[in-house]
């Protein structure tokens, strides 16, 4: 009962992980660009690459969470209700 | 760098104006419970319109404030009287318009003839 | 002192506030066209926001990667176009390179859900790339014959001295403001997003990918007004670009409430027929 609670909850943090590590990795770029002020393609790199990855990472880890017995359904059968 | 401050002010126009619709949202939701079916002029509202656009297009006359603070304030209002629920802040947009309009003809022609 | 950064971010947080606030005008001018009080003007800017925080699952048929990317590189895309036009006034190439990837997205984000609706969507946006590009390239190979450069700063510099460009390059203005057409949504060419696929090619990108989707269109929409007024009206003041952008969006969504939805083929043939006439009689009045 433990160990499968816990696999449940790695499933779920591997998203969450990548997605924190994502948006602290987008706001030191994008702080670094601000205040250090490297080269013009520097910034525009960090800027094109960066601002939608922050918002992507922002996204994932603010949205919603389906509720456990509705989630297999969605993932499994899309298309039911069309 | 100037252009720089001049979109500087232009986002912070923007995000007022944002604020203030919600606000007007809110309010308004809170205050008519139904859609727009009764046609009548609020009173409050027509001062905040009147107020808003006249802020926001007469801004020159008001110089002992700096004008950015002057045209917030101005975008606030008139954002609040626009975005009321669907049908409300229409008599009272207008009115305010065009009494500012009147105000800003009736000052430019007064420059120009001093 | 200057800050390069600071001026994107600034720039992407007007594009994208601007964007969302003229495309809920654009739907309450429908609507009130349409006799309806329709929508409060920021209606889009809370659809954006709701739909951000709003669950967004992965259906098992979805290649995930490709799904994510590509909301991602429609992101990417339209902050580049905020800086080549707001930052640096660069090169018109480059826009048409952006407005030619956002068709592959387009394109894309209906075959990478797995979705027989996104799917259909796919086909018909083919369709509208193969149509809309030439219209928009048309555009920029008339301004080039007309001022020999494709740098918006040297544009700028042209109309200054010369006087706007509308007068000297009509046609040219003509299929780019058909252009813009094709963007506005409930458009007469807009049959990628049809009701009878549901929403098209964003059926199944749905919760916070969708609210992502129409941030970056946001941008998309106040990108090509913004280019529509410096190419054509010359160098304008803060307070000519907002007048301008309003007037452009009442213009649009007065069409978009008029029009009705013209099927694959009578879209791709109404706008390769404005293409034609456009640079074919932009070259005879050059030569004439």
């Amino acid at each position: 009962m433990f160990s499968l609670f816990v696999h449940e909850g790695e499933k779920m943090n591997k998203t969450k992980v990548a997605s924190s590590i994502l948006l602290v990795v987008s706001i030191i770029m994008i702080l670094y660009a601000l205040i250090f002020t490297p080269a013009d393609w520097i910034v525009y790199a960090i800027a094109i690459i960066f601002i939608p990855f922050f918002i992507l990472s922002l996204g994932l880890l603010t949205m919603a969470k389906p509720k456990n017995d509705e989630k297999e359904e969605r993932i499994q059968e899309p298309f039911i209700g069309y | 760098m100037s252009i720089m401050i001049e979109k500087l002010y232009l986002l912070i126009y923007l995000i007022v104006f944002v604020a203030g619709a919600i606000c007007g949202l809110l309010y308004s939701y809170q205050k008519h419970i139904e859609p727009y079916v009764v046609k009548e002029t609020s009173i409050p509202i027509l001062i905040f319109a009147i107020i808003g656009w006249f802020l926001t297009l007469n801004y020159g006359l008001l110089n002992f404030i700096p004008h950015f603070i002057v045209i917030s304030i101005g975008l606030f209002l008139v954002a609040f009287v626009l975005d009321m629920r669907p049908g409300y802040g229409r008599k009272e947009t207008v009115i305010g318009i065009i009494i500012s309009v009147i105000i800003w003809f009736f000052t430019q022609c007064l420059f120009n003839i001093m | 002192m200057y800050n390069l950064m600071a001026d994107i971010l600034i720039n992407v947080c007007i594009a994208f506030l601007a964007g969302s606030l003229l495309l809920g005008l654009h739907r309450k001018i429908m609507a009130r066209v349409q006799s309806r009080p329709g929508p409060p003007i920021i209606q889009y800017l809370l659809h954006s926001l709701k739909f951000f925080f709003k669950e967004s699952s992965f259906p098992k048929t979805v290649s995930k990667p490709f799904y994510l990317a590509i909301v991602v590189i429609l992101c990417g895309i339209w902050v580049t176009a905020v800086i080549v036009t707001n930052v640096v006034y660069g090169s018109l190439l480059l826009i048409f390179g952006i407005y030619a990837v956002h068709k592959i997205v387009e394109h894309n984000s209906g075959s990478s859900s797995g979705s027989p609706y996104g799917k259909l969507s796919c086909v018909r946006a083919v369709y509208s790339a193969a149509s809309e590009l030439p219209l928009f390239g048309g555009s920029i190979l008339v301004l080039y014959l007309t001022v020999h450069t494709m740098d918006i700063g040297q544009i700028i510099s042209y109309q200054a001295a010369h006087g706007p460009l509308i007068f000297a390059a009509p046609l040219a203005a003509l299929m780019f403001f058909v252009t813009i057409i094709t963007k506005a949504p409930y458009s007469p060419f807009g049959i990628t997003l049809g009701k009878d696929i549901i929403s098209g090619f964003e059926t199944e990108h749905f919760g916070f990918l969708r609210g992502f989707i129409m941030i970056s269109e946001s941008m998309c929409w106040y990108v090509l007004l913004w280019l529509f007024l410096t190419l054509f009206f010359g160098p304008l003041s803060i307070i000519g670009y907002v007048i301008g952008m309003i007037v452009i969006t009442c213009i649009t969504g007065l069409i978009s409430a008029t029009t009705p939805m013209l099927n694959p083929n009578h879209s791709v043939m109404s706008q390769m027929t404005i293409t034609l006439i456009g640079v074919v009689g932009s070259i005879a009045l050059m030569i004439i």
